[in-house]
Protein backbone atom coordinates (compact mmCIF):
# COMPACT_ATOMS: atom_id res chain seq x y z
CA UNK A 1 0.00 0.00 0.00
CA UNK A 2 0.94 3.24 -0.60
CA UNK A 3 2.70 5.60 1.77
CA UNK A 4 1.60 9.30 1.77
CA UNK A 5 2.80 9.93 5.10
CA UNK A 6 5.07 8.17 7.37
CA UNK A 7 6.97 9.63 10.59
CA UNK A 8 10.15 7.65 11.79
CA UNK A 9 11.00 8.83 15.65
CA UNK A 10 9.89 11.83 15.12
CA UNK A 11 10.31 14.45 18.54
CA UNK A 12 8.96 18.25 18.47
CA UNK A 13 9.91 20.90 21.65
CA UNK A 14 9.56 24.37 21.16
CA UNK A 15 13.18 25.90 21.69
CA UNK A 16 14.83 24.69 25.19
CA UNK A 17 11.11 23.53 26.33
CA UNK A 18 10.53 19.66 26.88
CA UNK A 19 9.21 17.32 24.04
CA UNK A 20 5.93 18.07 23.25
CA UNK A 21 5.95 14.73 20.84
CA UNK A 22 8.61 12.34 21.38
CA UNK A 23 9.21 9.17 19.27
CA UNK A 24 6.35 9.32 16.74
CA UNK A 25 6.33 6.05 14.05
CA UNK A 26 3.56 5.84 12.06
CA UNK A 27 2.29 5.76 8.64
CA UNK A 28 -0.99 7.14 6.65
CA UNK A 29 -1.46 4.63 3.54
CA UNK A 30 -3.22 5.86 0.59
CA UNK A 31 -6.97 5.78 1.32
CA UNK A 32 -6.82 5.00 4.56
CA UNK A 33 -9.36 6.73 7.96
CA UNK A 34 -7.84 7.26 10.65
CA UNK A 35 -9.20 9.56 14.34
CA UNK A 36 -6.43 11.08 16.37
CA UNK A 37 -7.75 11.69 20.12
CA UNK A 38 -6.17 12.72 23.49
CA UNK A 39 -7.13 15.41 25.79
CA UNK A 40 -6.78 19.22 25.40
CA UNK A 41 -2.56 19.76 25.28
CA UNK A 42 -1.85 16.63 24.37
CA UNK A 43 -0.21 17.71 21.41
CA UNK A 44 -2.82 17.01 18.67
CA UNK A 45 -2.98 20.15 17.11
CA UNK A 46 1.43 20.17 16.68
CA UNK A 47 1.20 17.18 15.24
CA UNK A 48 -1.74 18.31 12.74
CA UNK A 49 0.80 21.51 11.85
CA UNK A 50 3.43 18.83 11.13
CA UNK A 51 1.50 17.48 8.71
CA UNK A 52 0.42 20.63 6.67
CA UNK A 53 3.84 21.82 6.88
CA UNK A 54 3.53 24.97 9.01
CA UNK A 55 5.96 23.41 11.38
CA UNK A 56 9.39 21.28 11.24
CA UNK A 57 9.81 18.47 13.75
CA UNK A 58 13.48 18.83 16.16
CA UNK A 59 14.03 15.19 15.43
CA UNK A 60 13.45 12.29 13.35
CA UNK A 61 12.19 12.03 9.84
CA UNK A 62 8.71 12.97 8.24
CA UNK A 63 7.94 11.58 4.94
CA UNK A 64 5.05 13.12 2.61
CA UNK A 65 4.07 12.17 -0.95
CA UNK A 66 7.51 10.31 -0.96
CA UNK A 67 9.98 13.03 -0.01
CA UNK A 68 12.10 13.95 2.65
CA UNK A 69 10.18 16.85 4.40
CA UNK A 70 13.68 19.04 5.54
CA UNK A 71 14.64 18.13 1.91
CA UNK A 72 11.95 19.71 -0.23
CA UNK A 73 12.95 23.13 -1.80
CA UNK A 74 10.75 26.00 -0.44
CA UNK A 75 9.55 27.01 -3.65
CA UNK A 76 7.91 23.30 -4.15
CA UNK A 77 6.30 23.61 -0.99
CA UNK A 78 2.96 25.26 -2.42
CA UNK A 79 2.57 22.73 -4.49
CA UNK A 80 2.86 19.67 -2.07
CA UNK A 81 0.72 21.93 0.23
CA UNK A 82 -2.33 21.92 -2.57
CA UNK A 83 -1.93 18.33 -2.33
CA UNK A 84 -3.58 18.68 1.72
CA UNK A 85 -6.15 19.80 2.24
CA UNK A 86 -7.30 21.27 6.13
CA UNK A 87 -10.20 21.58 7.88
CA UNK A 88 -8.90 24.09 11.03
CA UNK A 89 -10.04 24.10 14.87
CA UNK A 90 -11.19 27.77 14.17
CA UNK A 91 -12.39 27.35 10.54
CA UNK A 92 -10.20 30.28 9.67
CA UNK A 93 -12.68 31.58 7.02
CA UNK A 94 -12.31 34.89 5.28
CA UNK A 95 -15.17 37.40 6.74
CA UNK A 96 -15.07 39.74 3.92
CA UNK A 97 -15.40 36.59 1.13
CA UNK A 98 -18.67 35.14 0.23
CA UNK A 99 -19.19 31.34 1.24
CA UNK A 100 -18.44 30.71 -2.92
CA UNK A 101 -14.78 32.98 -2.81
CA UNK A 102 -13.97 31.35 0.83
CA UNK A 103 -14.58 28.15 -0.58
CA UNK A 104 -13.01 29.02 -4.48
CA UNK A 105 -10.02 30.13 -2.47
CA UNK A 106 -7.54 27.08 -3.10
CA UNK A 107 -8.70 26.73 -6.91
CA UNK A 108 -7.89 30.18 -7.44
CA UNK A 109 -4.48 30.49 -5.90
CA UNK A 110 -3.68 27.79 -7.95
CA UNK A 111 -4.75 29.89 -10.65
CA UNK A 112 -7.70 27.78 -12.16
CA UNK A 113 -10.23 29.31 -14.67
CA UNK A 114 -12.71 30.89 -13.77
CA UNK A 115 -15.24 28.72 -15.44
CA UNK A 116 -13.76 25.75 -14.02
CA UNK A 117 -14.35 27.52 -10.46
CA UNK A 118 -17.41 28.79 -10.79
CA UNK A 119 -18.71 24.80 -11.81
CA UNK A 120 -17.13 23.32 -8.87
CA UNK A 121 -17.86 25.29 -6.38
CA UNK A 122 -21.72 25.29 -6.71
CA UNK A 123 -21.46 21.80 -6.97
CA UNK A 124 -19.74 21.05 -3.68
CA UNK A 125 -21.63 23.85 -2.28
CA UNK A 126 -24.82 22.25 -3.27
CA UNK A 127 -23.24 18.47 -2.20
CA UNK A 128 -22.68 20.24 1.41
CA UNK A 129 -26.31 21.32 1.52
CA UNK A 130 -25.11 25.12 1.39
CA UNK A 131 -26.34 25.76 -2.73
CA UNK A 132 -28.60 28.57 -0.95
CA UNK A 133 -25.37 30.60 0.82
CA UNK A 134 -23.69 30.82 -2.17
CA UNK A 135 -23.22 34.72 -1.27
CA UNK A 136 -23.53 34.78 1.86
CA UNK A 137 -20.51 36.30 4.62
CA UNK A 138 -19.52 34.05 7.15
CA UNK A 139 -20.79 36.08 9.62
CA UNK A 140 -24.22 35.17 8.39
CA UNK A 141 -23.56 31.54 8.55
CA UNK A 142 -24.26 29.37 11.59
CA UNK A 143 -21.70 27.55 13.55
CA UNK A 144 -22.52 24.51 11.14
CA UNK A 145 -22.58 25.71 7.89
CA UNK A 146 -19.03 28.01 9.05
CA UNK A 147 -17.92 24.26 9.41
CA UNK A 148 -19.20 22.91 5.96
CA UNK A 149 -17.82 25.59 4.54
CA UNK A 150 -14.38 25.22 6.01
CA UNK A 151 -15.22 21.71 4.87
CA UNK A 152 -15.75 22.53 1.24
CA UNK A 153 -13.17 24.87 1.50
CA UNK A 154 -10.52 21.61 2.49
CA UNK A 155 -11.96 19.18 -0.27
CA UNK A 156 -12.07 21.44 -3.40
CA UNK A 157 -8.71 20.86 -4.52
CA UNK A 158 -9.51 17.19 -4.34
CA UNK A 159 -6.74 16.59 -1.57
CA UNK A 160 -4.35 13.50 -1.32
CA UNK A 161 -4.58 13.85 2.66
CA UNK A 162 -7.40 15.29 4.20
CA UNK A 163 -6.49 16.62 7.73
CA UNK A 164 -9.05 17.76 9.92
CA UNK A 165 -9.13 19.54 13.24
CA UNK A 166 -11.23 19.12 15.69
CA UNK A 167 -14.23 19.12 12.95
CA UNK A 168 -16.70 18.97 15.38
CA UNK A 169 -15.70 20.59 17.96
CA UNK A 170 -18.86 23.54 17.71
CA UNK A 171 -21.68 21.10 16.20
CA UNK A 172 -24.39 19.10 18.03
CA UNK A 173 -23.88 15.32 17.56
CA UNK A 174 -26.44 14.95 14.41
CA UNK A 175 -24.37 17.32 12.26
CA UNK A 176 -21.29 15.92 13.51
CA UNK A 177 -22.50 12.53 12.35
CA UNK A 178 -23.54 14.29 8.75
CA UNK A 179 -20.03 15.80 8.91
CA UNK A 180 -18.30 12.60 9.47
CA UNK A 181 -20.33 10.54 6.89
CA UNK A 182 -19.37 13.09 4.69
CA UNK A 183 -15.47 12.14 5.03
CA UNK A 184 -16.17 8.77 4.91
CA UNK A 185 -17.59 10.05 1.20
CA UNK A 186 -14.42 11.63 0.51
CA UNK A 187 -12.63 8.88 2.42
CA UNK A 188 -13.99 6.42 -0.30
CA UNK A 189 -13.17 8.11 -3.24
CA UNK A 190 -9.12 7.52 -2.18
CA UNK A 191 -8.62 11.01 -0.17
CA UNK A 192 -6.68 9.30 2.93
CA UNK A 193 -8.05 11.21 6.06
CA UNK A 194 -7.16 12.26 9.60
CA UNK A 195 -9.51 13.84 12.24
CA UNK A 196 -8.17 14.90 15.45
CA UNK A 197 -10.96 15.25 17.88
CA UNK A 198 -11.29 14.69 21.46
CA UNK A 199 -14.73 13.24 21.18
CA UNK A 200 -13.59 9.67 21.82
CA UNK A 201 -17.77 8.59 22.07
CA UNK A 202 -18.18 10.03 18.88
CA UNK A 203 -15.11 8.31 17.40
CA UNK A 204 -16.73 4.49 18.56
CA UNK A 205 -19.74 4.58 16.04
CA UNK A 206 -17.22 4.50 13.18
CA UNK A 207 -15.00 1.48 12.53
CA UNK A 208 -11.56 3.39 11.59
CA UNK A 209 -7.93 3.18 12.98
CA UNK A 210 -7.93 5.21 16.45
CA UNK A 211 -4.68 6.66 17.81
CA UNK A 212 -4.39 8.18 21.45
CA UNK A 213 -1.74 10.92 21.60
CA UNK A 214 -1.14 10.75 25.41
CA UNK A 215 2.54 11.52 27.58
CA UNK A 216 3.86 13.08 24.24
CA UNK A 217 3.64 9.78 22.38
CA UNK A 218 0.74 7.55 20.26
CA UNK A 219 -0.69 4.53 21.21
CA UNK A 220 -2.72 2.42 18.66
CA UNK A 221 -6.01 2.21 20.78
CA UNK A 222 -8.44 0.84 17.47
CA UNK A 223 -8.50 -2.43 19.57
CA UNK A 224 -8.80 -1.37 22.95
CA UNK A 225 -11.80 1.18 21.77
CA UNK B 1 -0.94 50.42 -15.11
CA UNK B 2 -3.15 47.43 -14.05
CA UNK B 3 -4.36 48.13 -10.31
CA UNK B 4 -6.59 45.14 -9.77
CA UNK B 5 -6.70 42.13 -12.07
CA UNK B 6 -8.79 39.87 -10.35
CA UNK B 7 -10.57 39.67 -6.47
CA UNK B 8 -8.28 40.47 -3.14
CA UNK B 9 -8.25 37.68 -0.82
CA UNK B 10 -6.83 40.20 2.00
CA UNK B 11 -9.32 43.04 3.01
CA UNK B 12 -6.68 45.68 3.09
CA UNK B 13 -9.15 48.51 2.15
CA UNK B 14 -10.51 47.86 5.69
CA UNK B 15 -7.17 48.91 7.86
CA UNK B 16 -7.09 51.93 9.23
CA UNK B 17 -3.23 52.21 7.27
CA UNK B 18 -5.33 52.26 4.11
CA UNK B 19 -7.15 55.56 5.52
CA UNK B 20 -4.09 57.41 6.21
CA UNK B 21 -1.29 56.30 3.49
CA UNK B 22 -2.82 58.20 0.89
CA UNK B 23 -3.08 60.78 3.39
CA UNK B 24 0.82 60.85 4.11
CA UNK B 25 1.08 60.43 0.71
CA UNK B 26 -1.25 63.12 -0.47
CA UNK B 27 0.68 65.21 1.46
CA UNK B 28 4.45 63.93 0.70
CA UNK B 29 3.92 64.74 -2.96
CA UNK B 30 2.94 68.02 -2.37
CA UNK B 31 5.60 69.34 -0.25
CA UNK B 32 7.65 67.49 -3.18
CA UNK B 33 6.05 68.77 -5.78
CA UNK B 34 6.78 72.71 -4.34
CA UNK B 35 10.14 71.80 -3.43
CA UNK B 36 10.68 70.64 -7.06
CA UNK B 37 9.34 74.07 -8.45
CA UNK B 38 10.87 75.89 -6.15
CA UNK B 39 13.76 74.20 -7.35
CA UNK B 40 13.16 74.79 -11.36
CA UNK B 41 12.35 78.33 -10.48
CA UNK B 42 15.74 78.78 -8.72
CA UNK B 43 18.04 77.04 -10.86
CA UNK B 44 16.08 79.21 -13.89
CA UNK B 45 16.40 82.42 -11.92
CA UNK B 46 20.19 81.71 -11.23
CA UNK B 47 20.59 80.93 -14.86
CA UNK B 48 18.52 84.19 -15.94
CA UNK B 49 20.54 86.10 -13.80
CA UNK B 50 24.09 84.67 -14.58
CA UNK B 51 23.36 85.07 -18.22
CA UNK B 52 22.74 88.38 -17.75
CA UNK B 53 25.61 89.43 -16.03
CA UNK B 54 28.11 87.37 -17.74
CA UNK B 55 26.51 89.16 -20.85
CA UNK B 56 28.25 92.14 -20.42
CA UNK B 57 31.25 93.47 -18.66
CA UNK B 58 32.96 96.93 -17.82
CA UNK B 59 35.99 99.04 -17.84
CA UNK B 60 36.13 102.14 -15.95
CA UNK B 61 38.93 104.93 -17.33
CA UNK B 62 39.47 107.22 -13.92
CA UNK B 63 41.07 110.52 -14.86
CA UNK B 64 42.96 110.37 -11.58
CA UNK B 65 46.19 110.83 -13.30
CA UNK B 66 45.19 113.94 -15.33
CA UNK B 67 43.71 115.94 -12.08
CA UNK B 68 45.89 118.94 -12.41
CA UNK B 69 45.04 119.47 -16.66
CA UNK B 70 42.39 121.60 -17.41
CA UNK B 71 38.84 119.83 -18.09
CA UNK B 72 39.86 119.91 -22.01
CA UNK B 73 42.99 118.64 -21.82
CA UNK B 74 41.90 116.06 -19.34
CA UNK B 75 38.77 115.15 -22.00
CA UNK B 76 41.30 115.08 -24.53
CA UNK B 77 43.80 112.86 -22.95
CA UNK B 78 40.87 110.42 -21.55
CA UNK B 79 39.39 110.26 -25.24
CA UNK B 80 42.62 109.17 -26.56
CA UNK B 81 43.21 106.25 -23.86
CA UNK B 82 39.52 105.10 -24.31
CA UNK B 83 40.40 105.14 -28.01
CA UNK B 84 43.76 102.96 -27.63
CA UNK B 85 41.82 100.63 -25.36
CA UNK B 86 38.67 100.04 -28.00
CA UNK B 87 41.34 99.69 -30.46
CA UNK B 88 43.39 97.03 -29.14
CA UNK B 89 40.59 95.38 -27.09
CA UNK B 90 38.19 94.74 -30.47
CA UNK B 91 40.14 92.52 -32.26
CA UNK B 92 40.78 89.97 -29.60
CA UNK B 93 39.12 86.71 -29.78
CA UNK B 94 35.55 86.05 -28.12
CA UNK B 95 34.58 89.93 -27.67
CA UNK B 96 31.46 90.50 -29.71
CA UNK B 97 31.00 94.26 -28.99
CA UNK B 98 32.98 97.01 -27.23
CA UNK B 99 31.96 100.58 -27.40
CA UNK B 100 31.91 103.63 -24.91
CA UNK B 101 29.09 104.47 -23.12
CA UNK B 102 28.07 108.14 -24.39
CA UNK B 103 28.61 111.38 -22.79
CA UNK B 104 24.95 111.55 -23.45
CA UNK B 105 24.25 108.43 -21.54
CA UNK B 106 26.56 108.90 -19.10
CA UNK B 107 24.86 112.11 -17.83
CA UNK B 108 21.37 110.60 -17.82
CA UNK B 109 22.60 108.08 -15.72
CA UNK B 110 24.12 110.42 -13.13
CA UNK B 111 21.46 112.99 -13.44
CA UNK B 112 19.50 111.69 -10.33
CA UNK B 113 23.05 112.29 -8.17
CA UNK B 114 24.53 114.83 -9.97
CA UNK B 115 21.82 117.54 -11.24
CA UNK B 116 21.84 118.68 -15.07
CA UNK B 117 24.29 117.65 -17.46
CA UNK B 118 26.32 120.93 -17.46
CA UNK B 119 27.53 120.23 -14.31
CA UNK B 120 28.11 116.42 -15.16
CA UNK B 121 30.51 117.79 -18.14
CA UNK B 122 33.02 120.28 -15.55
CA UNK B 123 33.32 116.78 -13.28
CA UNK B 124 35.97 114.42 -13.54
CA UNK B 125 33.76 111.92 -14.07
CA UNK B 126 35.16 108.05 -15.25
CA UNK B 127 34.87 107.18 -19.02
CA UNK B 128 33.04 103.72 -19.38
CA UNK B 129 33.65 101.18 -21.83
CA UNK B 130 31.47 98.15 -22.18
CA UNK B 131 31.92 94.88 -23.57
CA UNK B 132 29.83 92.21 -24.73
CA UNK B 133 31.56 88.37 -24.65
CA UNK B 134 31.23 85.72 -26.32
CA UNK B 135 30.64 82.34 -24.60
CA UNK B 136 34.21 81.21 -23.12
CA UNK B 137 35.73 84.13 -23.38
CA UNK B 138 38.83 84.57 -21.56
CA UNK B 139 38.66 87.35 -18.86
CA UNK B 140 42.40 86.75 -17.76
CA UNK B 141 43.98 88.02 -20.92
CA UNK B 142 41.49 90.59 -21.24
CA UNK B 143 42.64 91.78 -18.11
CA UNK B 144 46.08 91.43 -18.52
CA UNK B 145 46.18 93.21 -21.68
CA UNK B 146 44.40 95.73 -20.38
CA UNK B 147 47.03 95.94 -17.54
CA UNK B 148 49.57 96.51 -20.58
CA UNK B 149 47.36 99.26 -22.20
CA UNK B 150 46.09 101.69 -19.35
CA UNK B 151 47.34 100.40 -15.85
CA UNK B 152 44.61 103.36 -14.37
CA UNK B 153 42.11 101.59 -16.45
CA UNK B 154 39.62 99.21 -14.18
CA UNK B 155 38.04 95.75 -15.45
CA UNK B 156 34.91 95.22 -13.93
CA UNK B 157 33.95 91.86 -14.74
CA UNK B 158 31.37 90.33 -11.90
CA UNK B 159 32.80 87.26 -11.67
CA UNK B 160 33.30 87.03 -7.87
CA UNK B 161 29.34 88.22 -8.07
CA UNK B 162 28.36 85.86 -10.35
CA UNK B 163 30.72 83.41 -7.97
CA UNK B 164 28.98 84.75 -5.22
CA UNK B 165 25.24 84.07 -6.49
CA UNK B 166 26.34 80.62 -7.35
CA UNK B 167 27.65 79.54 -4.43
CA UNK B 168 24.68 80.65 -2.69
CA UNK B 169 22.24 79.10 -5.44
CA UNK B 170 24.26 76.07 -5.50
CA UNK B 171 23.83 75.81 -1.45
CA UNK B 172 19.76 76.52 -1.55
CA UNK B 173 19.15 73.93 -4.63
CA UNK B 174 21.34 71.32 -2.42
CA UNK B 175 19.16 71.62 0.15
CA UNK B 176 16.35 71.57 -2.01
CA UNK B 177 17.78 68.76 -3.68
CA UNK B 178 17.99 67.09 0.07
CA UNK B 179 14.43 67.72 1.44
CA UNK B 180 13.18 66.47 -2.10
CA UNK B 181 15.36 63.26 -1.24
CA UNK B 182 14.01 63.18 2.40
CA UNK B 183 10.56 63.84 1.72
CA UNK B 184 10.67 60.77 -1.48
CA UNK B 185 12.22 58.90 1.24
CA UNK B 186 9.79 59.57 4.09
CA UNK B 187 7.01 58.71 1.50
CA UNK B 188 8.81 55.16 0.63
CA UNK B 189 8.95 54.74 5.05
CA UNK B 190 5.14 55.43 5.47
CA UNK B 191 4.43 52.73 2.22
CA UNK B 192 6.61 49.98 4.42
CA UNK B 193 5.29 50.72 7.86
CA UNK B 194 1.78 50.83 6.05
CA UNK B 195 2.90 47.40 4.49
CA UNK B 196 3.87 45.93 7.61
CA UNK B 197 0.52 47.27 9.67
CA UNK B 198 -1.66 45.63 7.14
CA UNK B 199 0.78 42.59 7.25
CA UNK B 200 0.42 42.36 11.03
CA UNK B 201 -3.42 43.13 10.93
CA UNK B 202 -4.00 40.07 8.55
CA UNK B 203 -1.50 37.83 10.02
CA UNK B 204 -3.67 35.17 9.98
CA UNK B 205 -5.69 35.19 6.65
CA UNK B 206 -1.91 35.37 5.12
CA UNK B 207 -1.13 32.70 6.69
CA UNK B 208 -4.31 30.89 5.39
CA UNK B 209 -3.20 31.68 2.18
CA UNK B 210 0.40 30.13 2.80
CA UNK B 211 -0.89 27.15 4.02
CA UNK B 212 -3.47 26.42 1.40
CA UNK B 213 -0.87 26.88 -1.26
CA UNK B 214 -0.39 29.81 -2.23
CA UNK B 215 2.85 31.39 -3.70
CA UNK B 216 4.56 33.85 -1.79
CA UNK B 217 4.43 36.07 -5.04
CA UNK B 218 1.26 35.42 -5.11
CA UNK B 219 0.55 37.20 -1.49
CA UNK B 220 2.96 39.57 -1.94
CA UNK B 221 1.82 40.91 -5.44
CA UNK B 222 -1.56 40.94 -3.20
CA UNK B 223 -0.24 43.74 -0.92
CA UNK B 224 1.77 45.23 -3.63
CA UNK B 225 -1.05 46.14 -6.24
CA UNK B 226 -2.80 47.90 -2.70
CA UNK B 227 -0.03 50.00 -1.81
CA UNK B 228 0.24 50.71 -5.34
CA UNK B 229 -3.28 51.75 -5.74
CA UNK B 230 -3.07 53.87 -2.57
CA UNK B 231 0.13 55.66 -3.27
CA UNK B 232 -1.01 56.65 -6.96
CA UNK B 233 -4.10 58.21 -5.69
CA UNK B 234 -2.08 59.75 -2.32
CA UNK B 235 -0.14 61.18 -5.03
CA UNK B 236 -2.24 62.20 -7.26
CA UNK B 237 -4.20 64.03 -5.07
CA UNK B 238 -0.98 66.12 -2.97
CA UNK B 239 -0.02 67.22 -7.43
CA UNK B 240 -3.69 68.41 -7.31
CA UNK B 241 -3.65 70.54 -4.33
CA UNK B 242 0.45 71.65 -4.96
CA UNK B 243 0.01 72.33 -8.64
CA UNK B 244 -3.00 74.72 -8.90
CA UNK B 245 -0.90 76.31 -5.48
CA UNK B 246 1.89 76.81 -7.68
CA UNK B 247 0.50 77.95 -10.73
CA UNK B 248 -1.71 80.65 -8.43
CA UNK B 249 1.56 81.95 -6.79
CA UNK B 250 3.27 81.99 -10.39
CA UNK B 251 0.33 84.19 -11.64
CA UNK B 252 0.08 85.82 -8.52
CA UNK B 253 3.91 86.88 -9.05
CA UNK B 254 4.09 87.80 -12.93
CA UNK B 255 1.28 90.35 -11.82
CA UNK B 256 4.06 91.84 -9.29
CA UNK B 257 6.14 91.87 -11.65
CA UNK B 258 8.48 88.89 -10.56
CA UNK B 259 10.11 86.79 -13.56
CA UNK B 260 8.55 83.36 -13.83
CA UNK B 261 10.93 80.91 -15.37
CA UNK B 262 9.56 79.64 -18.84
CA UNK B 263 11.52 76.78 -17.56
CA UNK B 264 8.00 75.74 -15.19
CA UNK B 265 6.05 75.66 -17.98
CA UNK B 266 8.12 73.84 -20.11
CA UNK B 267 6.39 70.28 -21.34
CA UNK B 268 9.85 68.41 -19.67
CA UNK B 269 8.99 69.83 -16.22
CA UNK B 270 5.40 69.22 -16.27
CA UNK B 271 5.90 66.01 -17.61
CA UNK B 272 8.01 64.90 -14.89
CA UNK B 273 5.75 66.70 -12.28
CA UNK B 274 2.84 64.17 -14.04
CA UNK B 275 5.45 61.16 -13.83
CA UNK B 276 5.42 61.64 -9.89
CA UNK B 277 2.40 59.95 -8.96
CA UNK B 278 2.98 56.81 -11.36
CA UNK B 279 6.94 56.72 -9.81
CA UNK B 280 5.93 56.88 -6.35
CA UNK B 281 3.20 54.22 -7.19
CA UNK B 282 5.88 52.14 -8.68
CA UNK B 283 7.79 52.65 -6.23
CA UNK B 284 4.94 51.49 -3.56
CA UNK B 285 4.62 48.57 -5.54
CA UNK B 286 8.28 47.38 -5.61
CA UNK B 287 8.87 48.36 -1.62
CA UNK B 288 5.45 46.43 -0.62
CA UNK B 289 6.25 43.73 -2.41
CA UNK B 290 9.89 43.31 -1.50
CA UNK B 291 8.51 44.13 2.70
CA UNK B 292 6.05 40.86 2.19
CA UNK B 293 8.35 38.51 0.43
CA UNK B 294 10.94 39.47 3.38
CA UNK B 295 8.64 38.51 6.24
CA UNK B 296 7.16 35.47 4.32
CA UNK B 297 10.54 34.14 3.52
CA UNK B 298 10.38 33.53 7.18
CA UNK B 299 7.66 31.25 7.12
CA UNK B 300 8.08 27.95 6.68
Amino acid sequence: MTEVVSFRNVGVRYESGPEILRDLNFSLHRGSFHFLTGASGAGKSTLMRLLYLALRQTRGEINIFGRDNVRIPREELPEIRRRIGVVFQDFRLINHLSTFENVALPLRVAGVEDLQIRKNVTELLEWVGLGDHINAKPSRLSGGQQQRVAIARAVIGRPALLLADEPTGNVDDRIAMRLLYLFEELNKLGTTVLIATHNRQLVRRFGHTQWLLEGATLHDVTQSS
Amino acid sequence: MAFRSHPSHLPLEADSSSRFLPSIVALMVALLTFSMVGLAVLHDSVGQWSSQIEGSLSIQVPPTELANRSPEEREQALQKTVDTIIDELAPMPGIARIEELSPETMAALLEPWLGPDEVVSELPIPRIIEITPETGFNYDALETKLGLIAPEAVLDDHRIWIERIADVAFSVELALSLLIAVLFGATMLSIIFATKSGFSIHHRIIELLHLIGAQDDYIARQFGRHSQRLAFFGALLGLLIALPISVMIGWLGMRAGWPVPSLVFSPLFIALLVAIPFVVAFVAYLTATRTVLRVLRQML
